[in-house]
């Protein structure tokens, strides 16, 4: 239309059709805003496309009954693609429906359609002159394959979500992507006469309702409409969904609760029978130290200072005779047997016993009946006991018992607890060794036990004497005791030697315990064998002796001894003693010097056989071949 | 040397990825171009809503008009049309759509300012120029500077006077919402073509 005056054709153009358009206007905008007066005259009811690229358009003659017939109307369109644009019949009549239908190759998007109906007689009818545009006529047809599947159950077992799933219309075109459709779900109660309920549009091809009932039966239906459009397609079938109500969940609801309920019964019975037998719980969990107990012995006895009794209990002997047959099959236990009537025939044993342990004679006498809790030997030294403390009487006597019992672990044990944890008393050393002495023998009277010094490689154990020296240092009364020892020790040291039993107690760690070894032979500490306080007390003649004619006699221990309070005038020894030969008495000579008087009488020992060790300490099997 | 040797590998490493890229790139681009469509109805639909009934009379006579200012760009206006041309063709034809309306598009005034079209459809725009040159391939290069052929009314919107700001109005929302469908057309059928998923449009 290059017309001189395109506006003014514009204009006029413009005006002339303005007015006959209003209903397509209404047409085109939305067709429920249509007048509801039909007009009489012939006209389009409706113009409609599903996929966007054909469309049909409906009219109705009116009033005008002789239009009525197939043929009477006749519809043209005009396709707005070019200005030249010219008006043309409809390409394809269905006369049964009044429809005209618009195929792929007449269907054009985004052009103008203009319709119009003609009469006989060139008679146009411009009433219903729609206009449009393809995309604004589309309706999609309805999804297909509407189904829906059961998602879960509340807990409460009175609601449920659903997952409604279905297909795009086949009609619609948009696996390539010609329309993009977005679908709206309309559900509501069966049999009620509620509104339907719309979810939120979307793209997608399923959606999830929540929250409807159990038991009621619901009604479901899906339209569609183009993405950006505004007119929708028609609603699909209706599903109807139910879900009826399902018993089975509740069943877990109380086993829960009684598996919960159990629990905690069973806790809180717990809890009563740690309360009710704490007590007992407590002896299990955490056993006290067992005193040690030597069958006969009433520690009531010791504490009631009962002193007549239990120094025949001690000397009776029953002790370390029965204790061999009781261990014969316990090759592991070694006893040294004390000669308690030895020590008894022994006038000087007594003094002897006090001048090793440090204990005066006379003195003790006047400390014995000072000191109620002392512990005495029934063969007269009873009055030997030193002046302890309560708990150090407590603790020799626990040392006693363990030592002559061996053969209880618990006794051992708690000894060998008692000889840890009693380093106080002796300042503090690392695992002790009870050395004891047995049978009528002046007891041991400030420490039991003797230091380990160094432990073999062969399994044996090199001890050292006690802390006499140390103890003296740190009891008052001990020292006392001790410088008063002194000198009578020395002075019966210078007399012959005594007997001196006592067992030794040498720890064997390969076992775990300990094997008490008797003494088979005297023993006795030559002068000179005391320590200034360290090491290993060597029986020794030479280095040690000052009193030779000591040394060659007999009671010569082949063991070494522990360190009972000595004074501290003693010439320092070595700390353990090596024994370099046996003599044809197959008596050990611990460093024997080349003008050593004969030796005493003992039994072979099988340590002749054997090279010089550097560490003077007898093993268990080998004390066996000493025993006479 | 070795430089020029690193250049070349790291290009063919960019040019290896064109499809992927161009994926991205079309899923980008065709929820741009889905904002603009969705605007543009929007706007419609809120002027109509603010017309009277004796308004909306009178803008019956633009609907029989139908001429817009993008009425020069050839573009295929039918499924087969459309479904026929080449990847490149159908993004050149949005590219220039969507560049003619960039400057109209200040003259929309929405509901609510902002609605900012214009800087929206420069984005578009340069999201289609990059399409563009992902899929060229040298087969077809693309013209910046086709001959712009002039509208047949070429100032009828200045010719229309201030009574017709409201005709002048209508039609530019009108003609807008259309060439947004358009473009949204060609972006998803372009990239539905291109894409190996069976939900392309979502």
């Amino acid at each position: 239309m290059a017309a001189p005056s395109p506006s003014r054709l514009v204009l006029l153009l413009i005006s002339s059709l303005g007015w006959l358009s209003t209903p397509g206007f209404a047409f085109l905008m939305n067709w429920d805003q249509m007048t509801t007066t039909a007009p009489s005259e012939p006209h389009f009811t409706q113009c409609l496309s599903r996929d966007q690229a054909t469309f049909r358009c409906w009219w109705s003659p009116g009033n005008v009954t002789d239009l009525s017939e197939p043929g009477a109307l006749r519809v043209f369109f005009l396709k707005k693609d070019s200005p030249t644009s010219k008006w043309r019949e409809c390409p394809e009549y269905i006369h049964s429906r009044r429809e005209c239908f618009f195929d792929v190759n007449h269907t054009s998007v985004w052009v103008t359609y203009c319709m119009q109906l003609r009469g006989r007689n060139n008679v146009t009818y411009f009433g219903e002159d729609d206009c449009f545009r393809l995309e604004n006529i589309v309706r999609p047809d309805p999804p297909v394959s509407l189904n829906w599947t059961l998602l879960n159950i509340s807990p409460s077992g009175l609601s449920y979500d659903v997952m409604v799933s279905w297909k795009p219309p086949p009609t619609a075109d948009v696996r390539t992507g010609w329309m993009r459709v977005e679908y709206e779900i309309q559900y509501r109660e069966r049999n009620a006469t509620t509104s339907w309920e719309a979810l939120e549009m979307q793209p997608h091809t399923m959606q999830t309702i929540y929250g409807l009932q159990i038991g009621l039966e619901y009604e479901v239906h899906i339209h569609c409409r183009m993405l950006a459009f505004t007119k929708f397609g028609e609603f699909s079938e209706s599903i109807f969904i139910q879900v009826t109500d399902v018993p089975s969940k509740e069943s877990d609801f109380p086993f829960t609760l009684v598996l919960a309920f159990g629990v905690m019964g069973m806790i809180m019975l717990i809890i009563l029978i740690f309360v009710s037998q704490q007590h007992r719980l407590m002896m299990i969990l955490l056993p006290p130290v067992p005193a040690p107990k030597i069958k006969g012995i009433d520690s009531d006895l010791l504490k009631k200072g009962k002193l007549n009794e239990v120094n025949f209990i001690l000397s009776g002997g029953d002790i370390p005779r029965y204790a061999p047959d009781f261990y014969q099959d316990e090759p592991w236990v070694e006893f040294i047997e004390v000669d308690a009537d030895a020590g008894e025939k022994d006038e000087n044993q007594g003094s002897d016993t006090q001048r090793l342990l440090g204990l005066p004679q006379p003195v003790s006498r006047h400390l014995n009946t000072g000191s109620s809790d002392a512990i005495s030997f029934p063969n007269g030294d009873s009055d030997q006991a030193s002046c302890h403390d309560p708990d150090l009487a407590d603790q020799d006597t626990m040392m006693l018992m363990s030592t002559l019992l061996p053969g209880q672990p618990e006794l051992r044990d708690s000894s060998f607890d008692f000889a840890e944890r009693s380093p106080s008393p002796d300042g503090g050393n690392g695992p002790l060794i009870q050395t004891q002495t047995a049978g009528p023998q002046t007891w041991v009277n400030t420490d039991f036990y003797a230091q380990v010094s160094n432990v073999m490689p062969s399994g044996g154990v090199v001890l050292s004497p006690g802390q006499q020296l140390r103890r003296e240092s740190t009891s008052a009364t001990e020292e006392e005791t001790q410088k008063k020892a002194k000198e009578p020790t020395e002075e019966k040291k210078k007399k012959k030697q005594k007997e001196l039993h006592f067992q030794l107690l040498v720890v064997d760690p390969e076992e775990g315990s300990y094997t008490t070894e008797s003494t088979v032979q005297q023993i006795s500490t030559p002068p000179s064998a005391p320590i200034p306080g360290e090491g290993y007390q060597t029986i020794h003649p030479d280095p040690v002796e000052t009193k030779p004619t000591a040394t060659p006699e007999d009671n010569q221990s082949p063991y070494v001894l522990p360190d009972f309070p000595q004074p501290q005038l003693f010439a320092p020894v070595a700390d353990y003693t090596v024994v370099q030969e046996v003599d044809s008495q197959h008596s050990l000579l611990l460093n024997p010097p080349p003008h050593q008087s004969p030796p005493p009488c003992q039994p072979q020992h099988p340590l002749k056989t054997l090279p010089a060790m550097p560490v003077g300490y007898i093993t268990p099997d080998l004390l066996g071949n000493l025993s006479p | 040397m070795d430089k020029v040797l690193l250049l070349s590998v790291l290009s063919l490493g960019v040019s290896c990825q064109p499809i992927t890229d161009s994926q991205r790139l079309f899923s980008i681009a065709v929820s741009r171009v889905q904002h603009l469509h969705l605007l543009a109805q929007r706007l419609l639909t809120d002027f109509e809503s603010s017309l009277q009934t004796e308004e909306q009379r009178q803008l019956n006579k633009i609907f029989l008009q139908d001429f817009c200012n993008s009425d020069y760009i050839v573009s295929p206006i039918d499924k087969h049309e459309t479904q026929r041309s080449s990847v490149l063709k159908l993004l050149s034809i949005s590219y220039r759509l969507v560049e003619s309306w960039e400057f109209p598009s200040r003259s929309l005034v929405g509901s609510s300012p902002r609605n900012q079209i214009s800087p929206k459809l420069s984005e578009l725009r340069t999201g289609i120029l990059l399409l563009i040159r992902a899929n060229q391939d040298g087969a077809e290069i693309f013209n910046d500077g086709a001959a712009v052929q002039l509208a047949p009314y070429g100032n009828y919107y200045q010719t229309l006077g201030d009574e017709e700001s409201l005709r002048r109005t209508y039609e530019l929302l009108a003609c807008f919402k259309k060439d947004m469908h358009k473009v949204d057309t060609y972006l998803t059928v372009a990239k539905c073509r291109l894409s190996t998923e069976a939900n392309c449009t979502l």
